[in-house]
């Protein structure tokens, strides 16, 4: 009888010892992902039109205010600055006559698509758009001057302005 | 001597009464000392950086090289049950701060092990449930886990800062 005794303290002894050799560690780590929207940008007018101008033996300077220029509407990541660019555009003719040369100027009013406050936007420069309803919003107005140097003959011209916007 | 007889039977009844109740048992303690596991991180996120959406469905992926690392520490030689799973991210707090909508991604991790090196060489896959042996280094079991994984992006996907939290638990 004290024989089995012992036989089974040792063995609940050995089964303690292997129950103690398990060993479990456990450690947790967080993930990230930010999600950026991509840009878009909603024209809300194409063309800027100077219409007709009559043409003297001088150079002449022509400008169009923003307001009375093209809009634009940028939705993108809110928080996230975008970056702006654009350069001149020398206008030609069909005929691939040089004619005027049109300097840009770009305005933003946030998230306002109306005409209030404008800031101006200097090429190449980050801005910040404003936050509406989970996106970032930036109303762009664009104007600007169209020079016309005496040398520049009668005719259509026309030219494309690129504008950039980039993270 | 009659009498002398009967006291000698008796001392030797006795002896045999008290031989019998010692009892040898023979026995051997024996102990293995194992090492405690241990597991610590070296970096303090898996971090999928910021990914910008297309409109389209695609599936972002994250090397193992670039995610995170994990140092297991325990007996050398001694296998470990190396276990993971698949986790949701949520956008909800970001919404909760800039509006918008809540959405969920789905992140499956991609694990290899890299045995005693701290160094991203000679990558070996690790899945989920598999024992792996730890290496010895300096009388210590050394493996080196490296984190990456997949999120699975939707066309619709709402934008945001996404978390969550992966888990990995190693067993002797």
């Amino acid at each position: 009888m004290k024989t089995k005794i012992y036989f089974s303290l040792i063995f609940l002894f050995v089964l303690t010892l292997n129950l103690q050799g398990q060993n479990n560690e456990q450690i947790n780590l967080q993930v990230n992902a930010s999600l950026k929207r991509g840009i878009s940008v909603i024209s809300e007018s194409t063309v800027l039109d100077f219409g007709e101008i009559i043409l003297n033996n001088s150079q002449q300077i022509v400008t169009k205010t923003p307001a009375e220029g093209l809009r634009f509407k940028i939705i993108s990541h809110p928080e996230k600055p975008v970056l702006i660019d654009y350069g001149f555009v020398q206008l030609s003719s069909n005929e691939n006559q040089i004619g005027p040369t049109f300097i840009t100027k770009l305005v933003h009013t946030g998230s306002n698509s109306n005409y209030i406050d404008p800031v101006e936007i200097q090429p190449g420069t980050y801005y910040q758009p404003q936050i509406q309803n989970g996106e970032g919003i930036l109303n762009v107005w664009v104007g600007g001057s169209l020079i016309i140097d005496q040398s520049n003959l009668q005719g259509d011209y026309s030219g494309t302005l690129i504008i950039s916007i980039a993270y | 001597m009659k009498l002398f007889g009967k006291l000698f039977t008796f001392i030797v009844f006795l002896c045999s009464i008290s031989s019998a109740q010692v009892v040898s048992v023979p026995g051997v303690a024996r102990v293995n000392m194992i090492k405690p596991l241990s597991i610590t991180s070296i970096n303090s996120s898996i971090n999928f950086g910021e990914i910008i959406l297309t409109g389209s469905a695609f599936v972002y992926d994250l090397h193992p090289s670039q995610g995170a690392i994990f140092r297991i520490e325990g007996h050398p030689a001694r296998n470990v049950v190396i276990s993971y799973s698949s986790t949701s991210l949520s956008n909800a707090q970001w919404v909760s701060q800039y509006g918008g909508t809540v959405g969920s991604l789905n992140y499956s991790p991609n694990v290899v092990h890299t045995g005693s090196s701290s160094v991203y060489q000679s990558p070996q896959p690790v899945t989920n449930g598999g024992s792996y042996q730890l290496q010895e280094v300096n009388r210590n079991g050394i493996l080196y886990i490296w984190v990456g994984g997949t999120l699975n992006i939707q066309a619709n996907q709402p934008i945001g800062d996404y978390t969550g939290t992966f888990n990995i638990t190693v067993t002797y």
